[in-house]
């Protein structure tokens, strides 16, 4: 937001007669400028008019426009929200009409800019505080350092080969590694499971996988159970929380289902 | 409280049967050892600790270390002692941070933008507050100074609210408390205390 108080201020002489804003310090949002225009006018907050602050309000936006600034729609949220409440005072209230009533600002939004404000205000004070303790240095040890030099004893020659030879050996482990590549793909893990469908009407979950299944078993094959669920190939039930869920071709969970859901 | 000390005392007479002078010192050897820890320490200290290392109770230790504060704001040396982030830590008086900047070398602490100082303030007071809790105090998205905050550890997600969504809520860290240099929230000026949004215009 500062780009736009910097080219407002930039251009004193672009404003209007009519539009005696033009020092705003520091705005970053709608509420913020709302209350700097309350604050020029001079008036409490209480007191000013919805029209009058709506008014200077879009006048802003414009000039905001006008000077090429991106204005952000926060801001243009606020004039529509400025808006609809000038036009709800403007209704007849169904109360004794008074010629010279001006509506106020409505309640809600003056207690949006007093909390708002109450914020800014704490924000500050934060901003103190913290321009004093940024001013107090504290002590950097590198604890590793001090603490454990004692806990070192003199090497050997025989340290210093075996230390070698641990090197070798672990480099060599690592060497001789072979890079296994199993290929598991999800369309093979829901061709599996249809099969064993074939066979049985109900799964447990556990034996959807083999014995010692790797990670990317487990995975591929998690990912094929949500694959054929959402094709409403299969339906999974649970009869209680934390039980075993069960794999149901979906035609037979659709008619056991409803009268019974889940015998045992 | 006042009695606690005086439990101790007595406990310790009892023991070592010494005159009250002995208790003293032997309270002056006691507040050196937790001076000289605070001394090599690199993080603020917390009271358990000393409790559970040197097996003394609780006020005992906070009295000792109180007394310390107290002793190097007295002496309003270069060194302070704060209590700062629920614990203790010796850090050198802001009167010569500009001069130990300058000579050391040490760095100023990044400042923080207007905009995160607002949504900071925010979720200091208001903990724990989700995102559109902050947006609709603020009257602007929030999401950018939340995410910049996390970054800087100053926030972080402390659970979720039972609203629509289950959005997260956010809280502030304990290094938020170092940074402003509070030993824990409830240092906070409080919100009443804040002078103005009072309706008229002396600023």
């Amino acid at each position: 937001m500062s780009d736009i108080e910097d080219k407002i201020e930039a251009e004193p002489g672009e404003n209007p007669e009519n539009n005696p804003i033009i020092h705003i310090d520091n705005f970053d949002g709608p509420l913020d400028l709302l209350w700097d225009l309350i604050k020029k006018a001079k008036i409490d907050i209480t007191e000013i008019t919805i029209s009058h602050i709506t008014e200077q309000y879009l006048a802003y936006l414009k000039l905001m426009e006008k000077l090429n600034v991106r204005v952000a729609t926060d801001f243009i949220r606020m004039a529509s929200e400025l808006l609809f409440y000038k036009s709800c005072a403007l209704l007849p209230a169904g109360q004794i009409e008074d010629e010279y009533f001006v509506p106020p600002l409505p309640p809600e939004l003056v207690q949006k800019l007093l909390e708002f404000k109450k914020f800014q205000n704490a924000s500050r004070r934060l901003m103190e505080e913290f321009e004093v303790s940024a001013n107090r240095y504290t002590r950097v040890n590198k604890v590793e350092e001090i603490i454990e030099i004692d806990d070192y004893g003199e090497v050997s020659l025989f340290d210093l080969l075996k230390a070698f030879a641990d090197v070798i050996q672990s480099r060599k482990a690592v060497d001789e590694k072979e890079i296994v590549f199993d290929e598991i793909l999800v369309s093979d893990r829901i061709e599996h499971i249809k099969n064993m469908l074939e066979r049985s009407d109900v799964i447990q979950f556990p034996d959807i996988f083999t014995a010692k299944p790797s990670r990317m078993e487990i995975v591929v094959t998690f990912m094929a159970i949500l694959e054929l669920a959402r094709t409403r190939i299969i339906k999974l039930l649970q009869h209680k929380i934390f039980g075993t869920i069960r794999i149901v071709k979906h035609a037979v969970a659709a008619v056991q289902a409803p009268p019974a859901p889940e015998g045992a | 409280m006042a009695n606690d000390i005086e439990d101790d005392v007595v406990e310790k007479s009892d023991q070592e049967a010494e005159p009250d002078e002995g208790h003293r010192d032997d309270d002056e050897v006691i507040k050196g050892l937790l001076e000289a820890v605070l001394f090599l320490s690199n993080e603020p200290v917390p009271l358990s600790f000393f409790v559970n290392s040197f097996s003394i109770d609780q006020t005992h230790a906070k009295i000792l270390l109180d007394s310390l504060v107290d002793e190097y704001e007295d002496r309003d040396g270069g060194i302070k002692l704060q209590e700062i982030a629920k614990g203790y830590q010796f850090v050198t008086s802001p009167r010569y941070g500009e001069q130990l900047r300058r000579v050391i070398g040490v760095r100023k602490r990044e400042g923080l933008s207007k905009g995160m100082l607002e949504t900071l303030a925010i979720i200091a007071y208001k903990q724990p507050i989700v995102l559109a809790e902050i947006d609709e105090l603020r009257g602007v998205s929030s999401r950018m100074m939340v995410a910049k905050l996390m970054e800087r550890t100053l926030v972080k997600p402390v659970g979720r609210k039972e609203l629509p969504g289950r959005p997260l809520a956010y809280g502030t860290t304990n290094e938020f408390l170092k940074y402003f240099g509070l030993n824990k929230l409830s240092d906070l000026p409080k919100l009443s205390e804040i002078k103005e949004f009072s309706l008229n215009w002396e600023e």
